[in-house]
């Protein structure tokens, strides 16, 4: 073939051209670290890491959530821990002042006891937590979940009950906030209140938790559910309550009130233990979560990220090529005939 | 001797010649477009002494032209597509930077936007929370504005490189229609051809094939006819040159530039015929296959958006009980009119209403039950899923109006005063003006971009809680019950805001089942951006490659060799020596002749 001088410069500078082209590549992907930096580099990779980054960062989400939910429930379960506390006292008070050899003097004595435990359990129905919601109504967060009972002086009344009149709010008798520890396949909440797999529930109703069934045997709380109109509330105040105003009056606690006593602790126990049941599903929510996070993450970078020995040795084969299409340009320019005519 | 004395010096003239070609060779070394010339060195016709053949010196017959046309047209095909490609890529890889860079992009304010959702679900009633997925609200608002507004630049930027484009394509025109005439008389005057020029003509058309693809054809007189490579312009016939004119297109508010020219006796919309090659083609190119549809596609996703996540607000009430308004500014589009539609004032406007409310936001008055709420939000879910990336006409012809998708040329049709549900969206009539004849276009998908933004700014008013869980009737469901709001710390409805997350809600399949998220939506966009570039990339090495190997054969045929010109110097210079020679020998012959007589 015949070759002429232009073609010997476009050559040599169309080598040195692309040489460099490779070598500028090549130093960005060295310095971000990164194979794919933009779509065009990979498109079909691109998507992938959208989505996997979306995977990624919820769980990371998630997990945040969970530490949120798991201080609330701490809050909540060391108030209930220490109502049950309050109340096991108590029925040992009780247990013991319906002894007989207890004159009604000392039982006086006695309430004064029961009475300062009555504020203090009154204290933690109505508790509210660091935001300022309350922690024991349900939804009603904003409402004080245990008003003065308008029918009973002296008596407290849920506002989820009807007999808390103008307080009244029947949403106070559900109670959940749910918060999202993990992916949830039909991604929609029911506002039903009921059990959700992939969300935990931080809140519960002071029913739930201070209230008790009333045994109809035994109780002397009201005996329809929900309390007939003037019936007190059942709640564990209310049954200390009853406790307190007989002793000053010198009489024994009576078996009802023991007996509605030991059914709240019962309760309050199953509480505590379903909170901690739920603390237990967030850390193991937040362990699977992290397991799966780390395939994630490592197919991320995979696809992702740079083979950094592979790109440095490229970086280097790349700028050798360079150099020697920059020498060769050179030693090329210097033969013509020219040179020899003279 | 007379002889030996013509023959020597028809050789030194011939010679001459020569090396006047080589020197000619050796100054157009650098000269783009050159051919490189040969003296054709013939033998002169031998004159009859005697019975004996006597030579009579040498000429030059022509000096040749070294030219293939066959390799010139596929250079200047191949040059046009490497432009076309170098053009559409340099756009394009300015939008991709744009929209789709891997950091602090879209996906990371949208993943950010749904975290701050997440946050106010585990709190509700906080008031820094609140404000907080707000301000994330405000922040990927400001970010789409960011971008839709490069994306403007960019279509204004391509409108004025359009007409730039077509201003030098004319000009071209002109410089080889002057060449052209000057080949003609050149051609019509001599026998020899005017080869400086012809390589100026072929210069000239090489680098209009820079800015357009054409064809071209040679004809009989010497001048070249030119056409667009699929033959239907003709921009340069008879030598008469079709100028190509930049203009607004039918829709004045469109703000968009088309080609026009007069074919015919007619003015003719011209730009999908431009399409392809040279730098014209390649912003062309990048336009209707890249930015248009970038624009679409972003657009869509953001409809999606700002559809989902509104009426997914409109299910939940706020801090005071209220029904939850519109979160992000809902779509209007307005249609904008052709320009020969009547003086009246016509309007149309496309919206996202799946239930064919009075006004947007729909509610109040709520809906009898929350199960005719959920349906609602559930007729919504379906019209998003339809959404398409596409742009819209409607066409009035003075009793129906027809909507056509101006993609997939689907169409339906409703009377007028009526509406029609649309891919997802509902087209209507805003006033009542239009006249048979009338015509708009619009672009949802576009004008969401523009007018994305966030509609509430009191932290109080998102409806954070859902419905009451009360379930009055005993019936199991709620969906029987009154809507009503359920208590203050309630989260159901933040938390279904914050799922839409991970909800597939875009791009129903054949089943009708949405398959793509929000961010899906996105990352498809993102992808079908980076395939354009990647493909733009892939076709522009390859026919950089064909370029290189025929601009080679060029210039292995036509391209100048300094070290032959060298050699051919020295050869012609001893044989321009060696002629005079020969006249010397004829004069000391002649001399010596002399002598001899006077002896």
């Amino acid at each position: 073939m015949r070759v002429t001088t232009n073609q010997v410069y476009s050559m040599g500078f169309n080598a040195i051209q692309s040489h460099s082209n490779k070598l500028l590549d090549i130093q960005e992907q060295l310095s971000t670290g990164n194979r794919v930096n933009r779509p065009s580099d990979d498109p079909v990779a691109m998507s992938q890491i959208h989505t996997l980054n979306r995977a990624i960062n919820t769980i990371d989400q998630y997990a945040k959530n969970g530490e949120y939910a798991k201080s609330q429930l701490v809050l909540e379960e060391t108030a209930v821990q220490d109502t049950i506390g309050v109340l096991q006292r108590i029925r040992e008070l009780g247990i013991q002042m319906s002894n007989d050899t207890y004159s009604p003097d000392q039982r006086r004595v006695a309430a004064a006891e029961v009475e300062q435990m009555m504020l203090h359990v009154k204290g933690t129905m109505n508790m509210k937590n660091s935001e300022g919601e309350y922690m024991f109504a349900g939804n009603n967060v904003k409402d004080t979940p245990y008003v003065d009972d308008p029918a009973n002086p002296g008596y407290l009344v849920y506002i989820g009950n009807p007999n808390a009149a103008a307080d009244y709010d029947e949403n106070a008798t559900f109670g959940g906030r749910f918060v999202q520890i993990g992916f949830d396949h039909t991604d929609k909440l029911e506002p039903n209140d009921e059990f959700n797999m992939s969300r935990v529930r931080i809140t519960d109703t002071g029913s739930k938790v201070f209230g008790f069934a009333p045994n109809p045997a035994t109780s002397l709380g009201p005996q329809t559910t929900p309390p007939a109109p003037g019936e007190i509330d059942p709640n564990i105040y209310n049954t200390m309550k009853v406790m307190y105003d007989r002793m000053m009056a010198g009489q024994k606690p009576g078996d009802d009130v023991l007996d509605d006593l030991k059914s709240s602790i019962t309760n309050m126990s199953e509480v505590v233990a379903g909170i901690g049941g739920r603390q237990i599903r967030i850390d193991t929510q937040y362990e699977a979560g992290e397991s799966f996070k780390m395939p994630l993450t490592e197919r991320k970078s995979n696809i992702e990220e740079l083979d950094m020995v592979e790109g440095i040795s490229k970086f280097t084969v790349t700028q050798n090529a360079l150099q020697m299409a920059q020498q060769v340009f050179g030693k090329v320019q210097g033969m013509s005939l020219f040179n020899y005519m003279r | 001797m007379s002889d030996m004395l013509v023959i020597a010096s028809s050789a030194a003239t011939t010679f001459r010649k020569a090396l006047d070609v080589s020197s000619h060779n050796v100054a157009n070394v650098n000269t783009e477009g050159y051919s490189r010339q040969r003296a054709e060195i013939y033998a002169n016709s031998p004159s009859i002494v005697g019975t004996s053949f006597n030579g009579g010196g040498s000429r030059v017959e022509t000096v040749e032209r070294m030219y293939a046309d066959y390799i010139q047209k596929q250079l200047v095909s191949t040059n046009a597509t490497v432009k076309g490609y170098e053009e559409s890529l340099s756009y394009s890889k300015q939008v991709e930077g744009i929209i789709a860079g891997n950091d602090e992009g879209v996906q990371d304010f949208i993943q950010r936007y749904f975290d701050s959702m997440q946050n106010l679900a585990d709190n509700p009633t906080s008031r820094v929370n609140r404000q907080l997925m707000l301000d994330e609200a405000n922040n990927l608002t400001g970010h789409i504005n960011n971008i839709s507004v490069v994306l403007d630049d960019t279509q204004y930027q391509v409108n004025d490189q359009i007409k730039d484009l077509t201003q030098d394509i004319n000009r071209n025109l002109e410089e080889i229609k002057k060449i052209n005439d000057m080949v003609a008389y050149a051609q019509s005057q001599g026998t020899q051809p005017p080869n400086d020029l012809l390589d100026q003509r072929e210069q000239a058309i090489l680098e209009l094939s820079s800015l357009v693809e054409v064809k071209t054809y040679k004809q009989p007189d010497g001048t070249i006819d030119i056409h667009t490579i699929n033959g239907k312009v003709p921009l340069l016939s008879d030598n008469t040159v079709t100028r190509l004119q930049a203009d607004q297109s039918a829709y004045p508010s469109e703000n968009r530039i088309e080609i026009y020219a007069q074919i015919g006796g007619q003015r003719k919309q011209v730009t999908d015929l431009l399409l392809g090659g040279g730098q014209l083609g390649g912003v062309l190119d990048f336009r209707k296959n890249m930015l248009d549809r970038a624009q679409n596609e972003l657009g869509v996703t953001m409809n999606a958006f700002v559809a989902a996540n509104n009426w997914q607000h409109y299910q939940g009430f706020d801090e005071n009980g209220d029904a939850g308004t519109s979160l992000f500014t809902p779509l209007e589009s307005s249609g904008l009119a052709h320009k020969d539609n009547s003086t009246l004032g016509g309007e149309v406007k496309a919206t996202f209403n799946p239930i064919d409310a009075t006004a947007i936001p729909p509610y109040p008055p709520q809906p009898l039950t929350y199960g005719d709420k959920q349906q609602d939000l559930t007729d919504a879910y379906t019209a998003i899923s339809n959404l398409s990336p596409d742009g819209y006409e409607m066409r009035f012809d003075g009793t129906n109006w027809t909507v056509t998708n101006l993609s997939n040329k689907e169409t339906a049709t409703f009377a007028s005063g009526d509406s029609v549900q649309f891919d997802g969206l509902r087209f209507e009539e805003a006033n009542l003006n239009s006249t048979a004849g009338d015509r708009y276009i619009l672009k949802p998908h576009q004008d969401i971009l523009k007018s994305f933004g966030v509609e509430i700014r009191d932290g109080q008013e998102l409806a954070t809680r859902g419905q009451s869980p009360i379930d009055s009737t005993g019936s199991g469901t709620l969906d029987d019950e009154p809507v009503r709001p359920a208590a203050e710390g309630d989260n159901v409805n933040i938390a279904n805001m914050a799922s839409l997350q991970s909800k597939k809600v875009m791009f129903a399949n054949n089943s009708g089942q949405p398959a793509e998220t929000l961010l899906g939506g996105y990352s498809r966009m993102a992808s079908s951006v980076g395939m354009y570039v990647r493909g733009q990339e892939i076709q522009l090495t390859a026919q950089q490659n064909t370029y290189d190997y025929i601009m080679e054969r060029r210039e292995s045929l036509s391209g100048v060799s300094l070290d032959e010109e060298a050699a051919n110097l020295m050869r012609f210079q001893q044989a321009y020596q060696a002629a005079a020679q020969v006249m010397q020998t004829a004069q000391t012959t002649f001399q010596t002749l002399l002598g001899a007589m006077r002896g």
